[in-house]
């Protein structure tokens, strides 16, 4: 079909000499070059109204994406968006940092309290949990009832010590905050507060999509996830347990106590084990102050001897430290 | 698959049901150029011919599951609607629905090559 300034010059030719002539063969052809006019504008309209769809659902997508990356690690966005679907069976070797929790004595908890608290009790804290996840970095690979594992260094180029530090960071910061969180849940019955265990552990695993063609899941497997698992199992409540090879990693950052070796079940050598008693230098946000500019916002402390831990009491006594300072300095002027 | 009545792929479905005399074209179309159209096209005509010998002689072709038609398939439709209406001898009646978007624009449009067409979109 030729442009459409072609078909109205002829016709228009054609019809000067049809006004005198009316001859069928120009008639014929006038109307049939109106018909392809109207196909060719008619056309032309589809796919204009089609064009314009497309680009609103390209712009609709490319806003699903940016949400996307937000709040997906790089290594899985990739795989999401890169075209690589979710197979079964595609995996990778990574050395990742793992990190598992839980709340200590939580199903005791489920069978004292109505459905309704039990949800929001637990809903604030995996909100929170979750958050401070993202924060660091990390990946979280599922939530079981209480129970949360997260994995750090899942992208191709991560460096195995940045990916164990932002763990340790993470664990750090969220004792402080289970801690923070107490002070809300103590309306809803929880005598001593609910506790939380942490165990991570450093090592190669295997990541990919496990599952069947159906559905699959974007997990990590191997001798050190069990590690990780086992370390948390270990751990006091209120604590972080972590094994040597994390350790190793995090030297400066933290201060430990030994826990001894532990065996864990397919893993050929015993792991060293230790317990985080506080950070070194804390960079953290602390969940029990906030500064604004005036002054500051103390979270409600309801101090129970024995309730907290090492790790739990040392940015609450930062907090308190920072806020006596405060007041302090306020009173020289 | 394809049958005299009938063409099926994964994209799409086209079929005639005779009693009614009625052409249901369901899914999305988006064949390359006008051969590949060939066996719509054919269907088309064999739904015409089917409803020149009904009483009252109207084609009904229900797009209402059509959720997406390309240039070449728009173009098909728009010349079947032409050849329709200079043969004269059956009426057409277009089912349309508002949630494809591409329908309320292009099958008002349809109604220019054929005025006596109805379409009924819901």
């Amino acid at each position: 079909m030729s442009a459409p300034g072609t078909h109205s010059s002829i016709s228009d030719a054609l019809r000067l000499t049809a006004e005198d002539s009316k001859l069928p063969i120009v008639q014929a052809l006038l109307s049939a070059i109106d018909e392809v006019e109207m196909l060719h504008q008619s056309v032309v309209e589809h796919s204009s109204e089609l064009e314009n769809e497309l680009e609103q659902k390209n712009r609709a997508i490319e806003k699903i994406m940016a949400n996307m990356r937000r709040y997906l690690s790089k290594s899985l966005f990739q795989r999401i968006s890169g075209g690589q679907s979710a197979q079964a069976g595609a995996t990778a070797r990574r050395n990742l940092t793992v990190f598992f929790s839980d709340i200590v004595g939580f199903t005791e908890f489920t069978d004292t309290v109505e459905t309704e608290t039990l949800s929001l009790v637990l809903n604030t804290y995996l909100g929170a949990m979750t958050e401070i996840c993202d924060r660091h970095g990390g990946t979280v690979d599922k939530f079981i009832g209480d129970a949360v594992m997260i994995f750090f260094g899942d992208d191709e180029d991560a460096d195995p010590q940045q990916s164990a530090r932002a763990c340790v960071a993470m664990a750090l910061e969220m004792q402080g905050a289970t801690s923070a969180l107490q002070a809300g849940w103590a309306k809803f019955g929880t005598q001593l507060g609910l506790r939380v265990r942490m165990g991570i552990n450093s090592g190669y695993c295997t990541i990919g999509n496990f599952g069947s063609g159906e559905r699959v899941a974007y997990t990590i497997v191997g001798g050190n996830v069990n590690v990780a698992s086992r370390l948390e199992h270990q751990s006091e409540p209120g604590g972080i347990c972590i094994s040597g090879s994390t350790y190793a990693l995090v030297r400066d950052m933290v201060e430990v106590r030994p826990m001894g070796l532990l065996s864990v079940k397919g893993v050929s050598r015993p792991v060293e084990t230790f317990a985080i008693t506080g950070a070194s230098e804390s960079g953290l946000d602390n969940p029990w102050i906030k500064l604004h500019e005036q002054g500051f916002n103390l979270s409600a402390i309801n101090f129970q001897a024995g309730a907290l831990s090492a790790v739990q009491r040392q940015p609450l006594r930062e907090a308190l430290q920072q806020a006596l300072s405060m007041l302090d300095g306020s009173m020289a002027h | 698959m394809s049958t005299s009545n009938s063409v099926k792929t994964q994209d799409y479905q086209a079929y005639i049901d005779e009693v009614s005399a009625r052409l249901k074209l369901s899914g999305s179309l988006r064949l390359n150029a006008a051969p590949e159209y060939q066996p719509i096209s054919d269907l088309m005509d064999a739904a015409l011919a089917t409803a020149g010998k009904s009483d009252p002689a109207i084609l009904t072709l229900d797009l209402t599951e059509l959720r997406f038609l390309n240039s070449s398939g728009i173009n098909l439709l728009y010349q079947f609607v032409l050849k329709v209406k200079k043969q004269g001898a059956v009426g057409l009646r277009v089912l349309g629905a508002n949630d494809n978007a591409w329908q309320p624009k292009s099958l008002s449009n349809m109604v220019k090559f054929m005025p006596t067409l109805e379409l009924v979109m819901t």
